[in-house]
């Protein structure tokens, strides 16, 4: 072989071996990228509580978490670098409020973290910050991974999470801006607030538990098939959902105003009653039109969200429509949650004594605790 | 009773998915407990300091390059591939082996018209570039332009690169309606394999694999994987896709339970625990799909195969079609077009089959047992499953190719 041919034949082979790499299939079979995550909670009095996750990977790079290079990294290992951890993200991870530099006051003991089967660092430190926080300065793995992401989060108010390279970032007003946020915002809050409060949720459960029953001369009958049942919820979240959409908006738009003490009280007076019919039936209505009549008082209720945020009308109209939507939703998943259940157990005594029985006697009780805690207290 | 089933099964999955999502910090109780494993070939920690930590610049060479790009690949680790990325933005060298890092690590990541776009640069300054060549050709051979990926084997001309050309164009035969030449010609490679390099060997075992799995050659893929090593990820996922495809699920789970880091792998390994009615298979799609979320914030499309698997593992049909069909606008391997007709098939849309079909037909894809389940319009993750499958496994594993004709699925 001649002296070009051989210089030839040596850089095609060196290229040559690099690149079968990746012929055929496929190229990077991916698993986890770099990712961090912040978690940002401002207190009162200026502070900042901040919690910092690194996947140890990472960290690795950064930091010798492997002083005897076994390539096993264990839990004294990291802790013995806990001074400079500590240095490290005080020197990359700078918070600004007005461009003054926020100071870090205290460093909780290291733990760890288990994301999508990966083992992170996890960190939280208190900052003290003069002006609320409207900037982040972020270096870790500069230079070292140009996929890292950091996944900002803002625990204290409705801001939705960003996903940050590193350098220079506003924070929280510029995500915070727009109509598609208010939706966002408004959707989840609605979502939110149903599913956190209890006594909706209570409402909603004493009158999806008789859907699955019929009555025949005071006996109770499972009904032999789910279409009717499901016909049943239907009715009754459709009823339900016309009926607080209608005081929602009202009290929303300021039409009609009520004190939420009277409305929490009348609420929980509600509950109380739609579950005594369930054990003994009073009113000898279907739960279609209890639905619909206490669904008038819940619309009030879900309302003192709205009532005192300072929205413009257009903005109000649109926040009320995206919390409509996200109740709604809210109510879907509850729904989903325990209908298929209560149809599975019908034909059962326990779904009759327990849930049903025993179950309506207990939300009676809840029920009226909370009218004594709300009316009289 | 089957939407009891389902309904039960989501159930408990959102459980335990809340639960991972939601997973609180621990202090671990042991000092000496591992949490992480390091790959054996990571760079040193850039900081010994805090002294140090005013300096973010690094000391970069295109070898360390091309291994970062190397270990993305073999250990399927983007974080590796991000490390190439940002030696690679901070060098100004544009010279042609700068360039041709840059073009491998666009098409890791995906950007496949920015990666043909730098290797028709590189081709514009030295027309004959092998390397260029080469990864221009697979690259066109992953989005089934197959006629011009030929063309660029064919530029192959120098005697030494003899053996590249022939793969690369037994590649491109396997691909177009000559599989049986293409094995000949690969057998003949598979010879010389030992005294070639470890990747080259891998790449021409890995285009045997291809082949042996759509033909149902049982005495190649014996051939093949008795060769072909154990620890790679490439060499995984071939090995347990002709596993799944014969039925063998107890293989997979004792091949891949300590690899659920990689997600092509853990995707593989969910299969297998589904059909064995593991329920650790749960367990699994929770941890998949919390990685699914991440990607998700991220915004990255370049995970759309993983997850349309995911979709349909979950039966999440509908939705698994439609990342199947999006995954067929970006490529088209052997692993995407299985993945888009059992979408279509278990979706039942027939737009899709026919199109799969017309694809199979234009291009002469070879694949008769997928054709075969495309024409029923009825698919298992076991397509080369017959009534007689364990027998012929166990009993002729030396023996010659199974003619799959009227083979029931």
């Amino acid at each position: 072989m001649s002296a070009s041919k051989k210089s030839l034949w040596h850089q095609t082979y060196r290229y040559v071996m690099l690149l079968s790499l990746l012929l055929t299939a496929t190229l990077v079979q991916a698993h986890e990228s770099s990712t961090a995550y912040l978690n940002l909670s401002t207190n009162e009095e200026r502070t900042v509580s901040a919690e910092y996750e690194i996947s140890l990977r990472d960290l690795a790079l950064l930091i010798q978490i492997d002083p005897n290079k076994d390539n096993q990294v264990n839990w004294a290992e990291v802790k013995s670098q806990t001074a400079l951890i500590e240095q490290l993200i005080t020197s990359k991870i700078r918070l600004e409020g007005d461009a003054q530099q926020c100071q870090i006051t205290e460093f909780s003991p290291l733990a760890i973290n288990t994301r999508g089967g990966f083992n992170y660092l996890y960190t939280s430190f208190e900052l003290k910050c003069e002006q609320p926080v409207d900037s982040l300065d972020y270096r870790i793995l500069t230079g070292i991974d140009a996929n890292h992401r950091l996944i900002l989060t803002q625990a204290s108010d409705d801001t939705p999470l960003q996903v940050l390279t590193v350098g220079q970032h506003s924070i929280g007003s510029e995500a915070n801006s727009g109509w598609i946020s208010t939706v966002a915002n408004f959707l989840k809050s609605g979502i939110h607030h149903l599913l956190i409060g209890w006594d909706h949720l209570l409402f909603l459960f004493v009158l999806l538990i008789p859907a699955v029953y019929m009555r025949k001369e005071k006996t109770l009958l499972a009904v032999p098939k789910p279409k009717a049942a499901l016909l049943e919820v239907f009715w009754i979240a459709t009823s339900f959902t016309l009926a607080h959409s209608i005081t929602l908006t009202l009290a929303a738009l300021q039409i009609i105003s009520i004190p939420a003490r009277f409305i929490e009280s009348v609420i929980a007076l509600s509950i109380a009653f739609a579950a005594l019919n369930n054990l003994v039936p009073m009113l000898r209505v279907r739960a279609i039109y209890l639905a619909f009549v206490f669904g008038l008082i819940h619309g009030f209720g879900f309302a003192n969200v709205l009532v005192d945020l300072p929205l413009a009308t257009s903005e109000r109209v649109l926040a009320l429509l995206s919390f409509n939507i996200g109740i709604e939703l809210g109510q879907l998943v509850f729904i989903i949650a325990v209908f298929p259940i209560a149809l599975l157990l019908r034909h059962t005594q326990f779904y009759k004594w327990i849930i049903f029985y025993i179950g309506s006697l207990i939300s009676i009780l809840i029920a009226l605790w909370w009218f004594f805690e709300r009316a009289i207290q | 009773m089957h939407w009891i089933q389902f309904y039960i099964k989501s159930l408990l999955l959102l459980l335990i998915s809340i639960q991972l999502i939601h997973a609180t910090p621990f202090v671990p109780n042991d000092d000496q407990q591992v949490l992480a494993i390091l790959p054996e070939d990571s760079s040193p920690p850039r900081y010994t300091s805090s002294a140090n930590f005013s300096s973010d610049m690094n000391e970069n060479s295109l070898a360390q390059t091309s291994e970062l790009l190397e270990r993305a690949y073999l250990q399927g680790d983007p974080r590796a591939l991000g490390q190439a990325r940002a030696q690679l933005d901070l060098t100004k060298d544009q010279s042609t082996e700068t360039l041709m890092l840059q073009a491998r690590a666009l098409q890791s990541d995906h950007k496949f018209d920015e990666a043909k776009e730098v290797l028709r640069q590189i081709l514009s300054r030295e027309a004959d570039h092998p390397d260029a060549l080469l990864t221009l050709s697979s690259l066109l051979v992953v989005q089934g332009q197959f006629a011009e990926a030929m063309s660029y084997c064919k530029k192959l001309n120098d005697p030494a690169l003899r053996v590249y050309a022939l793969a690369c164009e037994a590649q491109v035969q396997s691909m177009t309606g000559k599989l049986e030449a293409a094995k000949q010609t690969l057998n003949g490679l598979a010879a010389l394999a030992p005294g070639l390099d470890a990747s080259t060997a891998r790449w021409i075992y890995l285009i045997q694999a291809d082949a042996a799995l759509r033909s149902k050659d049982i005495a190649l893929s014996t051939q093949v994987f008795d060769v072909m090593d154990n620890q790679t990820v490439p060499a995984l996922m071939a090995r347990t896709d002709w596993l799944l495809s014969i039925g063998e699920y107890q293989r997979v789970r004792t091949l891949l339970q300590t690899h659920t880091d990689k997600d092509a792998l853990l995707l593989r390994l969910i299969t297998a625990q589904i059909k064995l009615s593991d329920p650790q298979a749960q367990k699994n799609l929770a941890l998949m799909k919390e990685r699914i979320n991440v990607w998700q914030i991220r915004q990255e499309n370049a995970h759309m195969r993983e997850q349309a698997t995911y979709a349909l593992l979950s039966k999440q049909v509908d939705l698994a079609l439609q990342l199947a069909k999006d995954n067929w606008q970006q490529q088209r391997e052997t692993a995407d077009i299985v993945l888009y007709a059992t979408a279509a098939i278990e979706a039942g849309s027939q737009e899709d089959i026919k199109l799969i079909r017309q694809f199979m037909i234009n291009t002469k894809f070879e694949y008769s047992a997928l054709e075969q389940a495309l024409r029923l319009g009825k698919i298992d993750g076991c397509l080369h499953c017959s009534a007689d499958h364990t027998q012929n496994v166990t009993t002729q594993k030396s023996g010659a190719q199974m003619m799959n004709k009227d083979t029931p699925l």
